[in-house]
This record gives structure tokens, C-alpha cells and sequence, in this order.
């Protein structure tokens, strides 16, 4: 799957866009939590799974294509 | 009292008359300081008066946070009838000048009257001098501090205004510390209105708390807190700036005067290319997250930016060059002028250039740099017929030459860097907000992405949609309570709490180390229900009773057309389900289908004192 991370979550895990190869579909959190150091400490975030607002529990597989966005406050 | 000085000062410059009074005990405990004290001083005092008359009153209050170390707590909250709206207006600023203020022995400084040629107020503890200003007057912010800095020493706190303000631009601003700025519906034009050029302030009091070991420890912690925060890092290399890539990312960029939500030359005015660019950071006092991030612009002076300046200067004038953009708000700041407003004017001027609408050809057009920087200047010194009208603000210059349905604003303030197409919600807290279209009260746009209904068929064609929701109005009064009520209350910085995600429950405890007086949430909620209320009475008696819900409507370009690009292209806010999350918000408030607070909701909130003088206007219900 490709996982596009933005602001701190890119930040934290020195990149920007990742690859990953699953064998069988696996909740976005177990990933990420591979994948961003601390995301844990993450109250909230927000999450798109092919475009469309999901939750870290949501099953990813290989097809899928995440976003993941900080909530931020504006300023 | 703790915490507290229960003491304002007071200085009428008409008659050069000076005195700190006292106010009762019981208006600190309820309105707290800030924002709250500022709204109780005006609705007692500024009743029916010209904003840039005699009898307007210029108010800097400040809250039991400040002059102590407090996480972020070095803010201050400027207050006055707005010139813009007509309404009530407010600003925060971080700034010495708060600090000082607090340990000069004063909560608030009131400043009423004219003063017959320009003067600066010096405050050094008790002793209080109103100076002549006339070799001052026509300086920048940046200079005239500086040349006071000169006068009085580096160790005061300086607040100044700049060209705009001495020229009444409606939408001019009050400066501190070189691009620190607050008062965004017009403040910095009620000072010049009093030819007060500057404020500057020493205080070496100490200000008396309830249990200092308490207030250090938690100080320390939440000072720790932040440091360690997961957050802390990215936040110090892009501050706001982040915000760019975000609100592109999702369709929320303003972009050239909001008819867009997605901006082709994003990348060259985002985070990332400001982090190209900086040379160094600033911040306000008592933070350790120093958000101000300073670049070099394209005429080699620095330029402190942040999302919102740059949104609004760069991608709503479709300007795809920081360097460029940076010039525009460096100018903003300098000559004292609210970068928000400025750039949702330019903008308005260059779709109605677009349109036919204006023809003057120093009129630019999107994208026009040049034209946009001389049209700063002319605004700021109200020079050229284009410069005198674009001075007025969006709403006023859409009167008189058209474009209404562009014209971007909620009760005359100008939109900031959220463009609402998609997002109800936030289009609600600016429907909503206590000053007009300002994002600083409810800031639920990434609340509002992050729960958007979820789709069980995730192969489906995507399909963009926009969504209401009763909760929506719900988050946005909760938001106001913290983000407009408690922090303009303390008055401390939000960013801690929104940003790193410091925890919350660190506020309640650290008021109670000042002042010793023990709030629960639902008190703070309390007081923050009462500020809300206070001050929509405020707008209601200010308009003469002329009152109603769409006064509350966010402007009219949401409702039409949608985005011409991105996800969400073509669509837009529905009018009647806005009304309904409109309702929704009267409702959880307490207040009437025509957005006034009821009789009831007053009474317990211990406002009857408003309800003699409101009943004089409307009827209530
Ligand atoms: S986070 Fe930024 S705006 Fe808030 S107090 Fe710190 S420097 Fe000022």
C-alpha cells in the first residue's frame, strides 16, 4: 500500500510517501505505529483511506492508498 | 485578592487626566481578565458612540496569567468598538507590554478621550506621563518602538502603531516587537483616532499569588511538557506555516479571493519552502514554542511569517513567490496593518478588476505583485481614490462598487485562511465567531475532516460530499468556550494546548495557584457562556436592536459555485442546512431564533444588568 504522510507525521518518519507490502489486510495503526515513531502519543489524526475519512482501526491492504494528516489548530 | 490587582488604570487624554481605580472583586471572579473584562468595561461605558469618536475607549486588558510565568502567558487582549463592524472588537498580541502592565500593578489600562496633537502614554509603575508623541507620528511600528527603546531602555514593553492606524484604516492593527500584532477589526484606528502613537511600560512590581510553589512546579511541568511533546520538533521548523500544505491538501485554501480551494504554486509558499528561507525565530514572551519563523524577503528585510499572512497575501492574490508575499506582509506589519483583512481586500479588488467591476488601472489583477505592493502603501497612507476606498474594508468597498456575493466577510471582518466551501462547521464558528469572520475562537475544521462520515464501501468511486451534523454545532460551542472564552480570558496562548497537545487540565490548576480561587470546567464554562453572551448583547445594543440571523451567515460565495478545481469542485454550503446548524447553535446557547440571547439564559448567567438597557432595543424572549 502506499501510506503519504504530512507535517509531523513525515517529519517523524523522514519521509514523505512509503511503500508497504502486506500479506494480509492489517489495521492502519499496526502500521504506522512501524512506520512514525510515537504516533501512539497521537490523540488524533486524521486518517483517509483512498480518499475517504477513516479511522487507524480501518484493514489496509495492498490496494489502498493512506493519508495521514496531523489535526492541526490554525494558528 | 490574589492574583488579581483589582486596579485599572485609567488615563483620558482629553483632559490629561490619570487615575487607577478600582473594580469590584466579584468582576474578576466572573469575568476572569482579557476578553471578559474588556467586554464588561465596554458595555458599561462605550454605549451608542463613533468608534473613531471622543467617546470610544481603548482598552489593553490583561488576565491573572500574565507577568507570571505561565506556558505561553505573555498575551495581552486589545479591545474597542470596531470602526470595521460597528460591533464589539477585540485582538490578542503577545508582547512585554503585558508583562509589564501586570507588574506596573494594573490589570487593565483604559485610555479615553482625544489627545489634542500625537502623544505616546509612559507608564513606570505609578507614575504615569503622557509625552509628546509629534516627532514620532508618521513613523512605523517598527521605528517608533525602536526609537523609544532608545529613550526608555530595552526593559519595558512597547506597543505601537503604525502609518495605518494614524490614517484610520479600518482594518489597522496594534504592534509590538516587530511583528507581534493584534486587534484585527480596527483597534490600531481607535488608537490613532486618539493620536496615541505609542504605550510604553516598565512595571517591577510583584504581583501577589496565592501559592507560588504550586504555580512554579506547574509551570515547569507544562514548560517540560511541551519540550517533550511529539509534536515539539516539527512544530519549531514550520510553526502555523504547516497549516499550508494541510489546507491545500483538503480544499480549504483561500485562493485567489476564495474562489479556489486548491492552489497550483502551493509548494513555493508552503512550510517547506519557508524553512528555506529562515533565518531566524521569534516569539512572545513566556514561550517556548516561538512560532514567529523570519525569512529575508525579496527586498532583503526581514519578515515574520505565519500561515495566515501568508494564505491570505499569497495564494488569495494567487502570488506563488514567499519571497514576494513575505514583502507584502513585512509591509503589513511595519505600516500597522491587520494582514488578514489587507489581503482579503486585495484579493475582492482583483476579482472585481477581473470582473469589470473596478476599472482604475492601478487596480491588480491576480498574481500582480507590483500593483499589490503600491496598493499597500496607498491604503495605509489612504492616498489615490482605489487606496482611500480599499482602506474602508471588503464589506464597505463591495457597496459601492459591487460583488457583494464575493465579498468575503462576516459582519464586515474580513474571512481569514479557511475557505468553507466543503466545511459547514467552521463556516459556523465564523458565522459565529464574537468579532466576525475570525478562526481563532473555534478552530474545528480538522475536527471536522477528521469525523466526516465514514463509508463502509471503501472501493466505491470516491465521492466528495459535504456533511451536517447537529454535533457540529455542539464542537463549535465547545471550542468557543475554551479557545474563545478561557485562553482570551487568562489570557494565555492557545498553540500549547492545539498544537503540542499540552494537556488541558494544566489551566484550571495553574488559575488556582494565582488567585487561589478553585474553577471547575463548568465554571469556566460558565464565565466563558457569559463573555459570549455579553458581548452579543453588546452587537445587538450597538445595532439599535437591528437584529437578526443572518447576521450569523457565513458570506454569500459558499452558499454559490463551489471550488473551480480539486475534490470538492463544485460544491458548496446549503443554506438551508446551515440554518439548521444555526438553530442547533442558538439552541445549546441559550439564545432566540434571531441569535439574541434569551431573558432566561441572561438571568443565569448573572447578566440581568444587561437586560434594562437590551430591552430599551429589542424585545426579549
Ligand atoms: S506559540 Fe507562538 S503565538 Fe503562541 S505565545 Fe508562543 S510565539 Fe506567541
Amino acid at each position: 500500500m502506499r501510506i503519504k504522510l504530512f507535517g509531523v507525521f513525515a517529519h517523524l518518519a523522514r519521509a514523505s510517501e512509503l511503500t508497504v507490502e502486506v500479506e494480509t489486510p492489517r489495521p492502519i495503526r499496526e502500521i504506522l505505529r512501524e512506520v512514525v515513531p510515537r504516533y501512539d502519543e497521537f490523540p488524533d489524526k486524521i486518517i483517509m483511506v483512498n480518499g475517504k475519512p477513516a479511522s487507524d482501526e480501518t484493514l489496509a491492504s495492498n490496494e489502498d492508498e493512506i493519508k495521514v494528516l496531523p489535526v492541526l489548530s490554525g494558528g | 485578592m490574589k492574583g488579581w490587582w483589582g486596579k485599572i488604570l485609567r488615563i483620558n487624554l482629553s483632559e490629561g487626566r490619570v487615575k487607577a481605580q478600582d473594580y469590584p472583586p466579584e468582576a474578576a471572579l466572573s469575568f476572569i481578565g482579557g476578553r471578559g473584562l474588556a467586554a464588561k468595561i465596554l458595555w458599561d461605558e462605550v454605549k451608542g458612540v463613533d468608534p473613531l469618536g471622543p467617546n470610544n475607549k481603548l482598552v489593553f486588558a490583561c488576565g491573572p496569567f500574565n507577568g507570571l510565568p505561565t506556558p505561553s502567558g505573555g498575551k495581552m487582549v486589545v479591545a474597542a468598538k470596531s470602526p470595521l463592524t460597528g460591533g464589539y472588537g477585540d485582538g490578542n498580541l503577545g508582547t512585554m507590554a503585558s508583562v509589564h502592565l501586570r507588574k506596573a500593578g494594573y490589570d487593565a489600562l483604559v485610555v479615553e478621550g482625544v489627545a489634542r496633537r500625537p502623544v505616546y502614554i509612559y507608564v513606570e509603575d505609578g507614575n504615569v506621563n503622557i509625552l509628546s508623541a509629534d516627532g514620532l507620528w508618521g513613523k512605523t511600528a517598527f521605528e517608533a518602538e525602536k526609537s523609544l527603546k532608545e529613550v526608555h531602555g530595552r526593559n519595558v514593553g512597547v506597543l505601537s502603531i503604525g502609518p495605518g492606524g494614524e490614517n484610520l484604516v479600518k482594518y489597522a492593527v496594534i504592534v509590538s516587537q516587530e511583528g507581534r500584532s493584534g486587534g484585527r477589526p480596527g483597534i490600531g484606528a481607535v488608537m490613532g483616532s486618539k493620536k496615541l502613537k505609542a504605550v510604553v511600560i516598565r512595571g517591577s512590581k510583584e504581583i501577589p499569588v496565592a501559592d507560588k510553589e504550586s504555580l512554579t512546579r506547574l509551570n515547569q511541568e507544562a514548560y517540560n511538557a511541551v519540550l517533550n511533546s511529539p509534536s515539539y520538533s516539527f512544530w519549531r521548523r514550520q510553526g502555523t506555516m504547516a497549516a499550508l500544505e494541510w489546507c491545500n491538501e483538503n480544499s480549504a485554501l483561500p485562493v485567489r479571493n476564495f474562489s479556489d480551494g486548491v492552489f497550483e504554486f502551493a509548494r513555493s509558499i508552503d512550510g517547506y519552502a519557508m524553512e528555506g528561507m529562515k533565518i531566524s525565530q521569534r516569539g512572545c514572551p513566556y514561550c517556548n514554542m516561538t512560532c514567529g519563523n523570519v525569512v529575508l524577503d525579496a527586498e532583503a528585510r526581514e519578515s515574520e511569517l505565519d500561515y495566515e499572512n501568508v494564505s491570505l497575501l499569497g495564494s488569495n492574490l494567487g502570488l506563488g513567490k514567499l519571497n514576494e508575499v513575505s514583502v507584502l506582509n513585512r509591509l503589513a506589519d511595519e505600516l500597522g496593518l491587520d494582514s488578514i483583512s489587507l489581503g482579503g481586500v486585495i484579493g475582492f479588488v482583483m476579482e472585481a478588476k477581473e470582473r469589470g467591476l473596478i476599472k482604475d488601472p492601478e487596480a491588480p489583477e491576480f498574481g500582480d505583485f507590483k500593483k499589490a505592493r503600491e496598493l499597500v502603501l496607498n491604503i495605509a497612507y489612504r492616498r489615490t481614490d482605489l487606496g482611500r476606498q480599499a482602506a474602508e474594508g471588503v464589506k464597505r468597498l463591495s457597496e459601492r462598487v459591487g460583488g457583494k456575493e464575493f465579498a468575503m466577510h462576516v459582519k464586515g471582518l474580513e474571512v481569514s485562511g479557511y475557505n468553507c466551501f466543503a466545511y459547514p462547521a467552521m463556516a459556523l464558528a465564523y458565522g459565529t465567531s464574537s468579532i466576525g469572520a475570525h478562526h481563532k475562537e473555534a478552530w474545528v475544521i480538522a475536527w471536522e475532516i477528521g469525523t466526516a462520515p465514514m463509508e463502509v464501501e471503501r472501493r466505491q468511486a470516491v465521492r466528495y460530499s459535504v456533511s451536517y451534523n447537529p454535533e457540529k454545532a455542539a464542537k463549535v460551542v465547545e471550542l468557543q468556550r475554551l479557545r474563545g472564552g478561557m485562553y482570551e480570558m487568562l489570557t494565555a496562548c492557545r498553540l500549547p494546548w492545539v498544537e503540542v497537545g499540552l494537556s488541558i487540565e494544566y489551566y484550571p490548576r495553574l488559575l488556582e495557584a494565582i488567585t487561589g480561587v478553585k474553577y471547575s470546567w463548568d465554571d469556566i464554562y460558565r464565565a466563558a457562556d457569559r463573555v459570549y453572551a455579553l458581548i452579543r448583547a453588546y452587537w445587538v445594543r450597538e445595532f439599535n436592536g437591528r437584529w437578526g440571523r443572518e447576521m450569523d451567515y457565513p458570506p454569500e460565495r459558499w452558499f454559490t459555485g463551489g471550488p473551480k478545481s480539486g475534490p470538492f469542485k463544485g460544491q458548496h454550503l446549503d443554506r438551508s442546512e446551515y440554518d439548521k446548524l444555526l438553530s442547533e447553535y442558538y439552541r445549546l446557547r441559550g439564545w432566540d431564533e434571531r441569535g439574541i440571547p434569551r431573558r432566561e439564559t441572561l438571568e443565569n448567567l448573572n447578566l440581568g444588568f444587561v437586560i434594562p438597557d437590551l430591552e430599551k432595543y429589542v424585545e426579549l424572549n
